[in-house]
This record gives structure tokens, sequence and C-alpha cells, in this order.
């Protein structure tokens, strides 16, 4: 897997491609957690290169999802097929906000 | 450092001790080949430098016998020679000489020579030193790991315990089922058992991730979702009749351990659910998912079909809402239950097992005995995997109405 991090305005971007799995967990939650930590509470999390993704991987974004509730603040998932497959399946798309795209994900922060 | 000079020349020899001795080296000095291989056994001497031509041996054949020995350090040889000729230095080479020197020696050529010599031996101390640091590192890591090994192992056995026997009949259900850790343990868990006199439980779980952090998790539930520990999960009883347990709905058991069970910044392991009872009086199957593969069921002459309902995986939202789902069972209706493991489990080209084939494959062994079903189920799969061990933990729990 591979960790893409990037700015928006004040929007942080973590972009993810390749395999997601438990191996990568630990290391995208630290990730994660110190970008909601130290970010405005706008981060988006583009899934749309990944092509594989386990449960390992789920609980890291329920982990941001409950970091960024806390905080308070707003994250935004993009999903390749594969990623949405999993999340529905387990019902998370009940709860996460995901777009299709990134560009949609940027524009419901308002960023130009 | 000491150096052995092999020189049958008194003349010679006595000069080059000289102004080895000088330079700070300690010399043993000899005048014959065999006294020479004696004293690197003896002395373990690395440094050697030997005339060519000699009465008795020449500087060649000492080579030839010190490579031959194999020790366990590597001993340096110059070879003094009047020849010059390209021939005799493939032939010294070849013979094991590291460096020669020509004669009249020339005291400065000799002592560059040595230290180059010496540069070489420093070399070969310092490799040798961090390969037996190397080796030692290693001998305690595989003692390490054979002990981790153990020790998984006898969890894993422990682990297997908890299930319940395959075959086993509770009233108005037979069950079977396949179980395989990825590594030793499993985040899978699943049990079977009665409540009361006309209420069966049955369970199949999957704690995210796999491997020791999410076994712990399945043995602590497993243990909560027991006939054996009273904890007031599955039954209750109310003030006024306090002899009579109650048994409690599915959806309220699976709300309870999502309350009790929220993941937070230190544990964020949530797990996956499904939960039901089966009432033999009523003749009724309640189930309750929760982010669960849905379950398939299998009745006479109808298509298998998939148990949609249910709500968010346990431990994720604390208000989360949790509905049963009531089934209206006749004698021979199946009802497998299975972790993402086997319709996630990847083929050697990446593609997925998927849940369409897993349907059809409840269907198509229908007319089998469960015992042949689980069987025929743990071949497919296995052969699907194409002989790699699977990736995530695999599960599957059947339960046939009697």
């Amino acid at each position: 897997m591979v960790m893409n991090e990037q700015k928006h305005g004040d929007i942080d971007i973590v972009a993810l491609s390749g395999r997601f799995v438990m191996a990568d967990a630990p290391e995208v939650r630290e990730r994660l957690k110190a970008l909601i930590d130290d970010g405005q509470g706008k981060l988006v999390i583009d899934m749309d290169q990944v092509s594989f993704i386990d449960s390992s991987a789920c609980a890291v974004l329920i982990s941001a999802f409950k970091a960024m509730q806390l905080k308070p603040g707003r994250l935004v998932l993009v999903t390749s097929p594969v990623v949405q497959a999993l999340i529905e399946l387990t019902r998370l798309h009940t709860i996460f906000e995901i777009l299709p795209a990134r560009p949609a994900a940027l524009e419901a922060f308002g960023a130009p | 450092m000491r150096i052995l000079i092999v020189e049958d020349n008194l003349l010679t020899r006595l000069m080059m001790e000289r102004s080895l001795k000088k330079w700070g080296y300690e010399v043993v000095a000899v005048d014959n080949i065999d006294a020479a291989i004696r004293i690197i056994l003896e002395d373990k001497i690395q440094f050697v430098i030997t005339d060519w031509i000699m009465p008795g041996g020449n500087g060649i054949e000492l080579c030839q016998q010190v490579r031959a020995l194999n020790l366990p350090c590597y001993t340096y040889i110059i070879l003094v020679t009047y020849l010059d000729d390209a021939q005799s230095i493939v032939q010294g080479m070849d013979a094991g000489a590291d460096d020669f020197i020509r004669k009249p020696i020339q005291l400065d050529e000799l002592l560059a020579r040595i230290r180059a010599g010496q540069r070489v031996l420093d070399l070969e101390r310092k490799l040798q030193e961090n390969n037996l640091r190397l080796t030692e590192t290693s001998d305690k890591l595989l003692a390490a790991h054979e002990l981790i090994n153990r020790d998984l192992k006898m969890a894993a056995t422990m682990q297997r315990s908890l299930l319940p026997s395959a075959a086993a009949q509770g009233q108005g259900a037979t069950i079977d089922w396949l179980f395989h850790p990825s590594t030793y343990l499993s985040g899978d868990i699943f049990n079977f058992f009665p409540l009361d006199e006309h209420h069966v439980a049955f369970y199949i779980l999957d704690v995210a991730g796999h491997g020791i952090a999410a076994a712990m998790q399945s043995f602590t539930l497993s243990r909560i979702l027991s006939p054996d520990t009273n904890t007031g999960h599955l039954t209750y009883s109310v003030p006024e009749d306090p002899g009579t347990l109650l048994v409690r709905p599915a959806h309220s058991v699976v709300a309870n351990l999502n309350q009790q069970f929220q993941t937070n910044t230190a544990n964020i392991l949530y797990f996956t659910m499904v939960y039901g009872v089966i009432d033999t009086l009523a003749q009724t199957i309640e189930l309750c998912q929760a982010g669960h593969p849905h379950p398939l069921y299998l009745q006479a002459h109808k298509p298998a079909e998939f148990i949609i309902n249910g709500g968010l995986p346990v431990g994720i939202i604390g208000q989360a809402s949790y509905g049963s789902l009531l089934l209206n069972y006749h004698s021979g209706d199946r009802l497998f239950l299975y972790s993402d493991g086997i319709t996630e489990c990847e083929s050697p080209t990446g593609e997925m097992f998927g849940i369409e084939r897993l349907r059809l494959f409840v269907e198509q062994t229908r007319e089998l005995a469960m015992r042949d079903v689980i069987r025929e189920l743990d071949g497919q799969i296995r052969s699907w995997r194409g002989g790699d061990g699977f990736e995530d933990d695999i599960s599957m729990l059947i339960l046939e109405i009697n």
C-alpha cells in the first residue's frame, strides 16, 4: 500500500492506493490520528486507487471517524468499487460520508 | 601482529627479522616449510612471508598446504621471489599466495606490502566478528520464535476447545462446521447451545483483523456468549419471578454487546456477528445481524436465499439500533453462517470466491449430508485458494432443522 498526503487549503487529503490490509493498519492509523489532531477538522481519505481492503483497515477508518467526531470535524471518504462493497456489506455506509470522487469531496468542504 | 618468516638464506632471514622487529612486529623465523606449517598450526600465526625456492619444499607448496588446511582464520601469504615473469605470478596466485615481493628486498616496499596485508586481515577479522554476532542474534531469534510458536499452538488448542462438537445435536437442530484460522489463532468464533427446554442459541462472530489481538477479543466474547457463564447476556429473570429464566430477544443481546464493547482509541477491534435463537415450540428462528455477511437459508425445493437485515458491526456507534428477523422453519431447512474469510478468499489471480459462488454451492450440495457438505466446501475453498495459506480466518457453521 502507498500513502500520500496533500493539503488543499485547510483540507487534509490522504490518498491510499494498493492493498489496504492489517499490515498497513498501524501506520495509517497513526498518520490519520496525527492529521486529525493537528488539522482543521477537514479530512478526505481518498481510496479511489485501493484494490483490496480488509476489516482491520475498516477498523482504522472507523477509528478516524470517531476521532473526527470528538474533535469535532468532518471526514469524507472517496471509495473504489471494492472499498464501497465492503463498506456496504458491513453497513458502514450508514455512518460514513462517502462521495464518488475527490473533486466532489473537496467541494463538500466548500473548496473552490 | 605476529609474522612468520620462512627463509633458508640466513642473511636474508636475519635482515628481515631485524627490520620487522624494528617496525614493531613480533617475528618467528624458520628455514623450511615443515617447521612453518607446525608453527602456523600451533601458534595460529596469520601472516606469512615465505621464500619461493627452498630445499625440502618451496613456497608454492607451503601456500598449497596452508590453503588445504582450511583454517578457521585467513592466513595472508607474501611470496618472496627472484622470478617476476607473469607465468610465475599466475602459478603463485593459483597456489594461494596473496602478494609478491621481489629479491633483492627493498625495505620500504616490504613494509608497504605488510601493511596492505594487515588491512586485509583486519577486514577479515571484523567480518568474522560481525558474522559471529549475526549468528548469535539469529540463534536467539530462532529460539524466541520457537517459544512463541509453541505458545500459539497451545492457545490454538484452547481456542478449538471452545467450539461446539461437530454434529452436535440440540433440541430442534443439528450442526456441523468448518474452522481454519489464518495463522494459529482466529478472530472468528461460533457456538451452538441450549438456553432452556425449547430455546437453542447460536452465533458466529468475526473480530476485525486476525491474529492474537483479534483472538483475545473472540475468547472474551465466547465466554460471555456461553451457557456456562451466567452473565445475564442471553437470559434474564424478573424480580417478581426470580426462579424463571427468560430468553433475551436476539436484537437486545446484540444491542447490549454493542454498549459493552464500544471501540475507542485503545481498542479499535469492532466485530461483526449473527446471533440467533431457535424456538422449537413456535418453530421459529430469530436472527439478529450486525454487519456480518448475510446468512444463507436453504429450504426444500427452493433456491438458497440470503437473509438480509440488521445493523452496524458491534462496537462502532453506541446509539446504533438492532432489529431481529423471524424465520418460520420446516424440518430439513438449513441455515449457513460464515465469515467473510470464505467469500473474500482470493484465488491466485486475485479473484474472490464471492457470495454467488457460495450460494450456488449451498444449492448444489443440498442432497448431501452436512458432514459431506463441510468436506466438499473445505476442498473447494482450498483449491480456490490454490495451495497458499488463507489470508483471513475461515469459518462456517451449518444448522439443520431436525
